[in-house]
């Protein structure tokens, strides 16, 4: 994909997010009937705003000749991968109601994936590492400063 | 003069000497990591400050905010790379000066002026921030509103590579703004039945997310297998006082600029530092040609990006408007604090606000001893792969989020701003720019809705006072300036 069709899609994403948080600021407006600066004129405002920019934005673009180059994203696989672990993360944390033991496995996990020659010696550095960070965490958050991470 | 009379035992109690020793190492560690900087050095270390007195806080995070902008250089410095977007111009003659065999020295010549420049924000803070505050003390919702609007301008029209992009960012951060309870009218706007979001939208989660997340997804995707080496070279930072004297007209421009610079919303150390880059080349006298060691190119851009952060906490403390996303986080602890920075500060809590001046100017301190004892320790620390950076970052940014209100909701949040600020990034979208209008969008709303309560709805509010008038004359003159800056710097149209 290019930048110039990224942008395009893009500005249609927030064009949609402007429909909806106007539609939404009327849904507001009907529970709030009355006089005066009330709390949807300001949004409306910005929705409004958002679309006309939008619409510029695309107008301009249109005679840009300059700029357009791939959207190249390196080590994509490795960053889903880093996105999807963190969300498992967040899921398991939730689901055990316990930190440390998740984060260790996560920091491990997180250095496997980014690692280019896996060896025996570096998976127990890697480990190891885990393990120490894990630990320090504990002591400084859990223990020195009381922080509830469960 | 009543911030003269100050009990410093306050201050010196040992919690606050070591939140400013472990700021201090901590920012110039993450400064000097190339990538991470100021911003993501104060996230890092936010939620340690939740079970902290609020001075010890707030001095914890300036510490790094301060150790980071100096730590930025040591990376420019020693490979070339810039751990700060305000190091950029200090790679030109630092690098230069390294490849001479003489790192330390310049490491030495950065130090000494990042120091001085530090310093003088501070007795800037120090001098302007209280007649600043008693002046706006006799604003009232109108000005408040207009102060507001100006921010946004400044923001808008200085960052980003496109204007139309950053206003987009703009309005966007306003709109994000207005999530969570109307105070007015007590009716929910856009939280989708979700209590999280009955306050707004989390300030932690947001700015970790994009800040922090979206940071380490791009060293994911630029710099994965990095691994920097800052080699054997003797990295002792001692400057003698005839080498200092030699750069200091350079250093005081450096000096002046990044503090008025930093008083703006929105500019920061980036541009501080390129304005005292460009001055130091005007006032120079050393025979060395600029881009091939100069010393006034390293002196001048690293006493102004310095001297931004006392700039910068001048709007934090006086009005409650922060100039940059490191300040705005510097606002997130004030109010898990229960303290709300603006004029009242210094009646309310003038104990704190007096801690912070003189504490402001002890991490200037604490930074110089830092830099002089251990910066071969830091310089050390660039060697750490980004195999174990990354993970290390992104945990401990994880813990900052959650720390901060306990919601499991938070950290998809900043999941989820991270990925779609790692993307819009990539197109030019402005972050710091979204930040402050995020920050800036209750103040504009509310002081907007009050001054039209007061007014009976007439907009004539906004000109009959003295005071808004004039806020009302700078942002017009600033519009003026800027449109005509953008006409001059358009190319010829070809006949």
């Amino acid at each position: 994909m290019t930048t110039k069709m990224a942008d395009k899609i893009v500005l249609a994403v927030f064009v949609l997010v402007g429909l909806g948080y106007l539609f939404q600021s009327y849904t507001i407006a009907q529970g709030n009937p009355g006089a005066g600066f009330g709390p949807i004129q300001f949004p409306v405002f910005l929705g409004v705003a958002l679309i006309v920019l939008c619409a510029v934005e695309f107008i301009s673009s249109l005679n840009r000749s300059d700029g357009d180059v791939l959207l190249n994203i390196p080590n994509g696989g490795k960053l889903a991968l880093t996105i999807l672990l963190t969300a498992v993360l967040f899921g398991l944390w939730w689901y055990l109601r316990s930190f440390y033991v998740v984060a260790c496995l996560f920091f491990f996990a997180l250095v496997m994936i980014y690692q280019t020659d896996r060896t025996l010696r570096s998976t127990a550095i890697a480990a190891i590492t885990a393990f120490i960070f894990t630990a320090a965490l504990y002591v400084i958050f859990g223990l020195a400063f009381s922080v509830r991470l469960s | 003069m009543d911030f003269l009379h100050y009990d410093f035992s306050n201050l010196f109690s040992l919690a606050n000497m070591l939140a400013i020793v472990f700021g201090t190492v901590v920012g110039l560690i993450v400064g000097a990591l190339p990538g991470l900087g100021a911003t993501v050095a104060v996230v890092l270390l936010l939620p340690l400050t939740y079970t902290m007195s609020p001075l010890a806080s707030i001095l914890l995070l300036i510490a790094a905010y301060q150790g980071a902008e100096y730590g930025g250089s040591i990376s420019s410095i020693i490979l070339g790379i810039p751990g700060t977007p305000a190091a950029v111009a200090t790679v030109i003659d630092g690098n230069a000066m390294a490849k001479k065999d003489m790192a330390g020295k310049a490491l030495g010549y950065s130090l000494a002026s990042s120091t001085f420049g530090g310093l003088f924000g501070g007795l800037v803070l120090l001098f302007l921030a209280v007649p600043l505050a008693r002046l706006a003390v006799r604003f009232s919702d109108p000005e408040f509103f207009l102060i507001g609007i100006a921010g946004l301008i400044a923001v808008a029209a200085l960052s980003s590579q496109s204007k139309i992009k950053s206003t987009i960012s703009v309005v966007l951060g306003l709109m994000v703004g207005t999530i969570g309870l109307d105070t007015f009218t007590g009716s929910l706007r856009f939280t989708f039945g979700r209590l999280e979001l009955l306050e707004g939208v989390g300030m932690i989660a947001l700015l970790t997310g994009m800040f922090a997340f979206s940071e380490v997804f791009s060293m994911i995707s630029s710099s994965l297998n990095t691994r920097y080496s800052s080699g054997a070279k003797k990295l002792t930072t001692g400057l003698t006082w005839k080498e200092f004297r030699a750069v200091l007209p350079s250093t005081a421009v450096g000096a002046l600029i990044g503090s008025v610079v930093g008083l703006f919303p929105g500019m920061g150390a980036g541009p501080a530092s390129w304005f005292a880059y460009i001055q130091a080349k005007k006032i120079s006298k050393n025979p060395i040609p600029f881009g091939e060691g100069n010393p006034d190119g390293i002196a001048g851009p690293e006493s102004a990006n310095n001297a931004t952060v006392g700039g910068a906490m001048v709007p934090l403390l006086a009005l409650g408007i922060p100039g940059s996303p490191s300040t705005a986080i510097i606002l997130g602890a004030f109010i898990i604090h229960g303290i709300q920075p603006g004029p009242n500060l210094f009646t309310n809590s003038a104990e704190l606000a007096q801690g912070l001046f003189y504490g402001f100017l002890l991490t200037t301190v604490a930074m110089y001893l830092a830099g002089r004892l251990v910066t071969n320790m830091f310089a050390r620390a660039l060697t750490i792969s980004n195999t174990y950076l990354i993970p290390i970052v992104l945990t401990l940014s994880i813990v900052g989020i959650f720390a901060a209100n306990g919601l499991f909701f938070d950290l998809w949040l900043a999941l989820g701003v991270g990925v779609m600020s790692f993307f819009i990034r990539k197109l030019h979208y402005s972050l710091p720019s979204f930040i402050l209008a995020f920050i800036l969008s209750p103040i504009i709303e509310e002081s907007f809705r009050r001054s039209m309560l007061l007014s009976d709805g007439s907009f004539s509010i906004f000109v009959t006072r003295p005071y808004a008038l004039t806020i009302i004359v700078v942002i017009v003159l600033f519009l003026g300036l800027t449109l005509y800056g953008l006409r001059k710097r358009r190319p010829p149209v070809a006949e």
